[in-house]
Formats: structure tokens, sequence, C-alpha cells
């Protein structure tokens, strides 16, 4: 074989591999024993953002400090130190996950080099995530829903006897103070059980496409009363020209009454609630915000608004953003709750044009099955029947 | 002649409260608590309404769908109201498909439930 002939099998050869190499989708470096870069792929400097000229030869860190790099640097730490493979999944802040690998290899002359194998695993993860919530949410509605009812026939036993004795004893004022906390209190309670039914409320959705304005409205009508009493105004901000979105409609007016509910009670009087809508920047979703006037989160509750129970209105239930969070989460969507600059609340929820699109988040795995689960109730919306007798739970 | 209620439910307190409550209001009331007891009830007295319970027995029964059942098919002049402390959409269908005229969910304020039933006996047949 002539030297040209075995030239040209080795570039053959060469280029070969590293068409192979950079065809791989995931980042995959080789390292010198020091540390120094001796090859890295195609997808490897698209994540770091480095020519293959300005990485060659170079140290790790010409790669920066982000992640995954990060972790690379501490595992080849810990890998000079065994001289074994070593491997971590990285969490960014906010935001990819990373399984990080990196292992020894030696050539036949007794050359070594470290492999590095980088996968964005955040897809997965979030995945697994909201399937391992999914399953203890629906255990823990069974039971909650259990409950509930369970508490709901001698609440009425208690509720209808008060009715009773009211009816009776209506002349005797000295009786009204101790009615009226009574009452108070089972309605608190009532109001408490309805909660745990809409929190524990199975997954599956009846998926139906519906006008946001439309959704947005009757949220709006179901609370203008409570916006009456507490003196506040309560604007929608709507543009006529707004993709249908494909939801349960009975949930995400449950969505909106909530967070319209929660910044009503949270406003001073002759405060002012606005409602929004508009799509995202990508165009596969919907943002909704609600913004109040009033004192706005602690930054220190900022974290822990959406946990069930947990709330600082006096009377209230502390499940009102768990719900909404919940019910989101249904929809392959999302809540976060922050502060204006200017002072009040801000509530975004963002759900996706349709459960299933790309770049929507995903549905949630047991999300989807087209028809609702019949075990619980459904809130029925008084816009929605109000003529007819077959009605809800009580005013 | 005042209007003959019947009101099904295996809780005591609320049977007596619904009779406290309804009586003044110009009701004749009965009260029973197994279905066994009310459909013996509604082939022997002419009522005007039927409250009853949805589940008597336990969190699976479904007695209230029986009594439903069986008054339209004896007693078809009688107005039915379904109470549920498990209310579902499926067994408001259900129940709907039945022939019940209203379905309340527990607790309900007996103000409601008066009005319900004086709206359904008004434009009773």
């Amino acid at each position: 074989m002539s030297a040209e002939t075995l030239q040209a099998l080795i570039s053959r050869s060469a280029l070969e591999w590293r068409l192979t190499f950079d065809a791989l989708e995931f980042p995959l470096l080789l390292l010198e024993m020091d540390g120094s870069i001796s090859r890295m792929n195609e997808a490897a400097r698209a994540l770091a953002g480095v020519t293959f000229e300005e990485a060659i030869h170079q140290r790790l860190e010409v790669l920066g400090d982000g992640q995954p790099w990060r972790t690379v640097l501490q595992l080849l730490a810990q890998a000079v130190a065994s001289g074994e493979r070593a491997g971590l999944q990285t969490r960014e802040e906010h935001g990819r996950v990373w399984d990080v690998a990196l292992s020894p290899a030696a050539g036949p002359d007794g050359h070594h080099w470290w492999v590095v194998v980088i996968h964005d695993v955040s897809e997965r993860v979030r995945l697994e995530e909201s399937l391992r919530r999914s399953e203890t949410m629906s255990a823990m509605g069974a039971l909650v829903a259990g409950v509930a009812h369970e508490v709901r026939n001698p609440l009425f036993g208690i509720s209808a006897t008060l009715d009773a004795f009211e009816s009776r004893f209506k002349r005797r004022t000295e009786y009204r103070r101790y009615l009226d906390v009574l009452k108070e209190r089972v309605g608190r309670l009532n109001e408490l059980m309805q909660h745990l039914l809409d929190y524990g409320k199975p997954a599956r959705l009846e998926l139906a496409p519906a006008a946001p304005r439309q959704v947005m409205g009757a949220a709006v009508v179901a609370c203008a009363p409570l916006a009456v009493r507490a003196g506040i105004e309560l604007v929608l901000d709507v543009p006529s020209e707004l993709p249908p979105l494909l939801l349960d409609r009975n949930r995400v007016v449950q969505i909106f009454q909530n967070l319209l509910e929660n910044s009503i009670q949270h406003s001073p009087a002759g405060g002012r609630v606005t409602f929004r809508a508009e799509p995202t920047e990508d165009g596969t979703a919907m943002r909704f915000t609600v913004e109040d006037g009033g004192p706005g989160f602690r930054p220190e509750d900022l974290g822990r608004a959406f946990e069930p129970f947990f709330t600082r209105r006096r009377g209230g239930t502390g499940l009102g953003l768990s719900i909404v969070q919940r019910m989101a989460e249904q929809h392959g969507g999302e809540v976060a709750a922050a502060n204006r600059p200017q002072g009040g609340a801000l509530m975004t929820v963002t759900l996706p044009l349709s459960p299933g699109a790309p770049g929507a988040g995903g549905l949630n795995p047991d999300g989807w099955r087209g028809r609702m689960d019949g075990r619980n109730s459904e809130r029925p919306k008084e816009e929605e029947r109000p003529a007819s007798p077959r009605d809800g739970p009580p005013p | 002649m005042s209007p003959q209620i019947l009101i099904v439910d295996d809780e005591e307190p609320i049977l007596s409260a619904v009779r406290e409550y309804f009586e003044p209001l110009g009701y004749g009331v009965d009260c029973a608590r197994e279905l066994e007891e009310a459909e013996a009830l509604l082939a022997h007295v002419r009522y005007a309404l039927l409250i009853a319970d949805l589940r008597l027995t336990g969190s699976q029964s479904a007695e209230g769908l029986e009594l439903v059942r069986f008054v339209r098919e004896r007693s078809p002049w009688t107005r039915t109201i379904l109470l549920t402390g498990f209310g579902s959409l499926e067994v408001e269908t259900e129940a709907m498909g039945r022939g019940v005229d209203a379905f309340l969910q527990k607790p309900q304020p007996l103000a409601r439930l008066a009005a319900v039933a004086e709206e359904l006996l008004r434009i009773s047949p």
C-alpha cells in the first residue's frame, strides 16, 4: 500500500469519526488526564458557545462556570482522586437537569483519557416528578374526598337543626348572638369541605375549546357580588382577538375565580383588581394575570403561597391557591406568585393552548381522560345554570 | 288540604329539623329512615313531595335512586328532591335519567330547600 493511499485511508477514517462524533445529539468530550480538552463534539461546542479552535487543548474552565461545566469540573477532581468513573445529576436553579458522567478510557499504547457524557434529562425528570406528585395527589385526593363527604352529612344535621331553631325562636333576640356564631362557623366548615373536595378532585379533565374572554368573563361574573361588597373595582382587560384554548371550563373558571377572590379579599376598599390575558411570546400558551393593590406577599411567604393550608388571611382555608396550582398543572400549565414593583400581588397563570401542545410543559400524566371522573362534586356555577332548582351548594 | 311531604334520611337530627321547619310552613310531614319504610309509606299515602337522601346505608349505597324509580312507577304525582353529601355529575345524570325533579348538595339551608319545594309544588301537574 502506497503512502498516499494509507494517508487517504487515515484521513477518511478520521473524517468518519468526526462526523459520527458530531452527529451525536448529546454533548460528548474527550479530556486528557490533566483535564485539558482533547476533543468535544458539536453538541458540546454549541452548549458551551465555543468553537473547536477556542477549546482545543484548553483547560475545562474555558467552557465557563455555568452548568453542566461546573459539575464536569467537580467530577473530574473526584475521578482523578479515585481513578474511577464518576457521575452526578445536577439541577440548574431555575432550569435544566443534567446527567453528567465521566469515565476513564485507555488506548492500546497506554494513553489515558477521560470521556465525558452529558445528557439533558430535564423533560424526563419533570415528567417523573409530575407523575409522582399526581400519584400522591390522587391517593390524598381520595382520602380527602372521603372525609369531606362524611363530614357533610353531620354538617347538614347541624345546619338544619340551626335553621329549625332559628325559625322557631326567631323572636327571641337573646339567642341571636349564639345562632350567628354557630351559623358562621358551620358556613366556614362547609367552605373548607368544598375546598377539600375541589382540591381532591381527580385529575381527569373534560376538555373542550373555549374563548379565553368568555371563560374569564364567567369568573368575573361569579366574583362580582364579592367585589361589590368589598368595594373593589374588577377590571377585565382582554384583547378581543385571542385564540381559543382547549380546557376544562369548570376548572379554569374556578382557577380564575380563586385568584380573583384572593385578590379582592386582600385589597383595601376602593381598590382595583385587574384581570388580563395575552398570548405568550412563543405563541403556544396564554398568560393570564391578576393584579391587585393590596399589601402583596411577604418575601418569606412567596415560596409557600401554594402550600396547602398556608394562609395569613383570617378565616381563609389556605386551599384556594393550592387548588389553582393543582388545576393549572392538570392542564399542563403553571402558576406563579409575585409582588408588583409598585406594590400589590401579581398572580400569573400560564395555560397551553392545548394541554398536549409542544412547549406547553406537557399534560400531567394522568390528566387526559376526555371524561371527567364522576366521584366528586362539580361545583355548578351560578351563571351557567341560573333558572334551575337543580343547583349546587348553598349561596 | 296541606301538602304531604315524605322526608327520608338515616340521620335523626336531619329528620326532626326538616319536620320542625316544614310543618309551620303548612306542610304535613312524615319521616322514614329506611328504604322499605319509605316505600311502604309511598304505597299508602299520597305525597306531594319526596325529599330523600341519596345514601341510606353506607358510602356505596344509592337508595335515593331506588326511591325515585319507585315514585316514578307507583306514585307519579309525587315530586322528588334528592339530597347528597356525595354529589357527582354521574350520580346527578343518573338521577335525572330516573326523573328526579331536583338534586341538591348537603349541607343546604332549609330556606333554600323550602324554596325549591315550593317551586316544584307550584309547577306540579
